[in-house]
């Protein structure tokens, strides 16, 4: 046009016209007239700039790669049979995330509540808010198994669209298609988040893939897939844990000992009780004791059953380890009358009665034992952070005599603003809704000055409990 | 009047976040002294602060008016008076004799006062003897401003373009000050934005000579403006920074062919803030004219924006147009813009939204036609890929052809709502690069 181009004027542009001169002099004289250098270059850069402006092109790059099962129309197809949750649940789960209902640690328990009843129904998560679920639960590990069934096709293909640029949603890909080999692969870490998310939708499928990884994988490796089987133990998950009771690795040990804690069908639990038989006795028929020998310790096989490092408090493992069932059995009493039991202490080892309420506290959190948590709250053996985890163990939604009981502890303590708080985002998801109105008695009584702490506390908790009730409804 | 369902009340919403807390605010607890007339609602909203919010909106506009210190428009408490009333099936309680009743009729009053003055002016002008004074004296420092900056220039090209970039802001600022002393706002405004365009790119150069051959070319047009025809004039008028009131627009629009009636469907809307000026940029396309312009909102300070006109909405009504081409700027002329069309016209589709080579012919056409606009509208069937680093995304047709997505985009969001196969997008091809601002989505247009 004007016998330059755009990168010869750039170069000399850059440089300045001082130093450097516009090639092509006599061209550029023509077209522009007999001006200055600077002069021409701002001519030039005018005309060839709005040229370039004008002519910008697109890249030309590979043409957009098929969807993934992509033939005749079957993704879209399967897109549209996706229920997306209704509207008003959908706001709820914004306030939710938006954080406008409170710290991410005080709702996690209602979004799980809000996940799991729209993985109940088959429903997903609306596109608009995939990609905030997908990094609060990149962020939260538990909420990762909830997440991954509702997150549809759209948050299935957004979390594996660029595993390279957000390695972080690795957990979220369609865990189940992953063969053993492929989990090899992996990072440590994005390897338990997988187990983690298929545990959630196909168990059994999980615990296969446990299975053929087990020899393959380190100690601590062994150890972190054991803990991804925590959701959803149940009987089929013993045979393994049964074998890992003799692994090289103490912390495996541990860890299946943990999860065998809470299956009392088990063998583990069985035994556990059958060297308990020998040494539990009942005293007085008015006014009845309870004795405990020092029982035999454990030798050969038995070491099995002992976590590592605890040879001090074999009586609290093995208490820990019996089924509940089988003390209500053996003493013929229900569970409260077991716990208010006045323990001899003369009758075992010192401090025997430490260790067998702390077992017992250990067994109801782990078989998940309301009638036996609810009576163990009061045992002065406790520390205040074992009852605030005897209470936060009990899986909700409670039944009207457990909330009342835990609700009623709460209100004896000498200190409850510290404890609501402590409980609060587990109180919200757990309390059944007829139980707001005691919460809301209370709040009542509550002067906002004497107990400013408490005051808030207990206004969050209904503010939480009536946003779990609005879900339930939002999703009746 | 038609009433606001909540979805349009949803749509008033600047972002997410406003949204969601003007819905936790959306209920009685936080209210008083509430009430509602055809066309005005009020109340008390208590806030974080000892004196609550006096609230008022028009529906007429709508427009909303707040005491409180948000930035946002509408803010939150404005949105969630809004969302009470349409939960409330078009009522609020408590009655027409309250203080807050009295601060939203002096509001709404003063609003229609002021939305009444062009007509005033128009029928008591000024003395036009000092008007005209008025102009020469700003055409002769404007002039004066616009032969310095030609100095500048050709002084910044001597010494070399690589040289500027190795000075402070101040130098920049310094320059942009006299183009402001010399009454050419928009050049100033250019001259202080380009060291932060040019920090951190490797195409730096390219940037640095395309915008200053731009001034440029403004500066040289400038001395031959009396030969511009009407609508040179008017891009250059924008670019400089004297684009013509609204008034001045207004009259003599219709003799001049300059309102167009038609149904609007408003395609997309871009918002920036710098911390002087808010700008708000609607993009408009007339279902029977098929003509794409663009609607400009400011707000310098504490000003608030209008309330925005919903994408994917339909807006019937006349518009008057600048005069100016290629990219060509609108306001609405009606008495009441933001009424919703006649029912029957159906969702709010996107036309013309192909492949980048089929729609690139039109984008070069109005850049030919005004080589001033920064932003031109472009509707594309592309989705989004994010690319490594921010701003390394891209906006990919079907073909494969792709632009660089806008670099104040996150490329995740948009990812999330549009998925893995091309939908119409509606966006500003920006710079080289493509900032979506609404796509097709289910048969509706929606904002992205």
């Amino acid at each position: 046009m004007i016998g330059l181009t755009w990168g010869e004027l750039k170069v000399a542009v850059t440089v300045g016209t001082e130093r450097r001169a516009l090639p092509g002099g006599a061209a550029l004289a023509a077209a522009l007239g007999p001006l200055p250098p600077e002069q021409q270059a701002l001519h030039a850069a005018a005309l060839l700039g709005a040229a370039r402006r004008a002519g910008l092109r697109p890249t030309p790059g590979p043409p957009l790669p098929p969807l993934p099962d992509d033939d005749d129309g079957a993704e879209e197809m399967a897109e549209a049979e996706e229920t997306v949750a209704p509207d008003r649940a959908v706001q709820l789960l914004e306030l939710l995330l938006g954080g406008n209902l409170g710290r991410p640690a005080a709702v996690q328990p209602l979004i799980a509540v809000w996940l799991a009843a729209a993985a109940e129904r088959a429903m997903v998560l609306p596109h608009h808010l995939v990609l905030a679920a997908l990094d609060r639960a990149t962020a939260d590990r538990e909420l990762q198994p909830l997440v991954a069934p509702v997150l549809g096709r759209r948050g299935r293909w957004l979390a594996g669209c660029r595993p390279d640029a957000r390695p972080e949603w690795r957990w979220a890909t369609g865990g189940p298609a992953r063969t053993a080999e492929e989990l090899l692969t992996l990072e440590p870490a994005e390897r338990l988040a997988v187990v983690r998310a298929l545990r959630a939708a196909d168990p059994g499928g999980a615990r296969e893939r446990v299975e053929t990884l087990w020899s393959q994988v380190d100690a601590p490796g062994r150890a972190g897939l054991l803990g991804a089987l925590a959701h959803g133990l149940g009987p089929d998950d013993e045979p393994l844990l049964e074998r890992a009771l003799g692994d090289r690795s103490g912390p495996v040990r541990a860890a299946a000992i943990r999860l065998l804690e809470g299956l009392p069908g088990s063998a583990r639990a069985v035994r556990c009780a059958d060297r308990l038989a020998p040494v539990v006795r009942l005293q007085g028929r008015f006014r009845p004791t309870l004795s405990v020998a020092r029982p035999a310790p454990p030798e050969g096989d038995d070491r099995r059953d002992e976590p590592p490092s605890s040879e001090a408090h074999w009586l609290r493992t093995l208490a820990a380890g019996a089924p509940l069932a089988w003390w209500e059995r053996t003493l013929g009493l229900p569970p409260e009358r077991i716990v208010g039991l006045r323990l001899d202490a003369a009758s075992g080892p010192p401090g025997w009665e430490t260790d067998v309420v702390g077992g017992w506290a250990r067994a109801a959190s782990a078989q998940r034992n309301p009638a036996w948590a609810v009576a163990l709250l009061d045992r002065p053996e406790l520390t205040a952070q074992h009852r605030l985890e005897l209470v936060q163990a009990l899986p909700g939604p409670w039944s009207p005599a457990t909330a009342d009981a835990v609700l009623a502890w709460f209100e004896r303590q000498t200190k409850p603003g510290f404890v609501v708080d402590a409980a609060t985002a587990h109180l919200a998801a757990a309390l059944p809704a007829p139980a707001a109105d005691r919460v809301s008695a209370w709040l009542g009584r509550v002067a906002k000055d004497d107990d400013p702490s408490l005051h808030r506390s207990l206004r969050h908790l209904l503010q939480l409990l009536s946003t779990r009730i609005s879900i339930a409804e939002a999703f009746s | 009047m038609a009433r606001l369902t909540r979805e349009q009340v949803e749509k008033l919403a600047p972002d997410a976040s406003s949204l969601t807390a003007a819905r936790k605010l959306a209920r009685p607890g936080p209210w008083s002294d509430t009430g509602a007339t055809d066309a005005l609602l009020w109340g008390k909203c208590q806030g974080s602060g000892r004196t609550p919010y006096q609230v008022s909106v028009d529906l007429t506009g709508p427009a909303v008016k707040c005491t409180c210190p948000s930035r946002k428009f509408p803010c939150k408490h404005g949105l969630a008076l809004l969302l009470l009333w349409t939960a409330n099936g078009g009522e609020l309680a408590s009655g027409l004799e309250s203080e807050s009743a009295r601060a939203a009729a002096t509001w709404a009053a003063g609003r229609a006062g002021r939305a009444e003055t062009p007509a005033r002016s128009r029928t008591e002008p000024a003395d036009p003897a000092a008007q005209a004074r008025r102009r020469e004296q700003r055409l002769v420092l404007m002039t004066a401003g616009a032969a310095e900056l030609e100095t500048w220039l050709g002084d910044l090209y001597r010494q070399g373009l690589a040289a500027a970039r190795q000075q402070p802001y101040a130098y920049w600022d310094a320059a942009a000050a006299r183009l402001v002393d010399s009454q050419l706002p928009g050049l100033a405004a250019r001259v202080r934005a380009l060291p932060g365009r040019l920090a951190g790119r490797a195409d730096w150069a390219d940037v640095a000579l395309t915008e200053t051959g731009r001034w440029y070319a403004a500066v040289r047009a400038w001395a031959r403006r009396d030969g511009l025809g009407p609508d040179d004039q008017g891009n250059l008028r924008a670019f400089v920074g004297w684009a013509a009131s609204a008034e001045e627009i207004r009259a003599g629009a219709a003799a001049e062919g300059r309102l167009l009636d038609d149904a609007w469907v408003v395609e997309g809307a871009h918002r920036t803030d710098d911390g002087r000026l808010q700008t708000r940029r609607t993009w408009i396309r007339g279902t029977a004219t098929g003509e794409r312009l663009v609607v400009l909102d400011f707000a310098a300070g504490p000003e608030v924006l209008a309330v925005p006109q919903v994408v994917g909405s339909v807006v019937t009504g006349p518009v008057v147009v600048w005069p100016g081409s290629g990219v060509r700027r609108a306001q609405f002329a009606g008495p009441a813009p933001g009424s919703p069309a006649p029912g029957g016209s159906g969702p709010a589709r996107l036309v013309g939204a192909g492949r980048f080579e089929a729609v690139f012919d039109e984008a070069a056409a109005r850049l030919a036609a005004n080589p001033f606009a920064d932003q031109v509208p472009v509707a594309v069937r592309a989705v989004v890929a994010a690319g490594d680093t921010a701003d390394g995304s891209w906006v990919v047709d079907e073909a494969g052809c792709r632009l660089p997505l806008a670099p104040d985009v996150d490329p995740w969001p948009v990812m999330a709502r549009i998925g893995p196969t091309p939908v119409p997008l509606f966006g500003e091809l920006d710079d080289g690069t493509v900032r979506p601002l609404a796509a097709e989505l289910g048969g509706e247009l929606v904002a992205l």
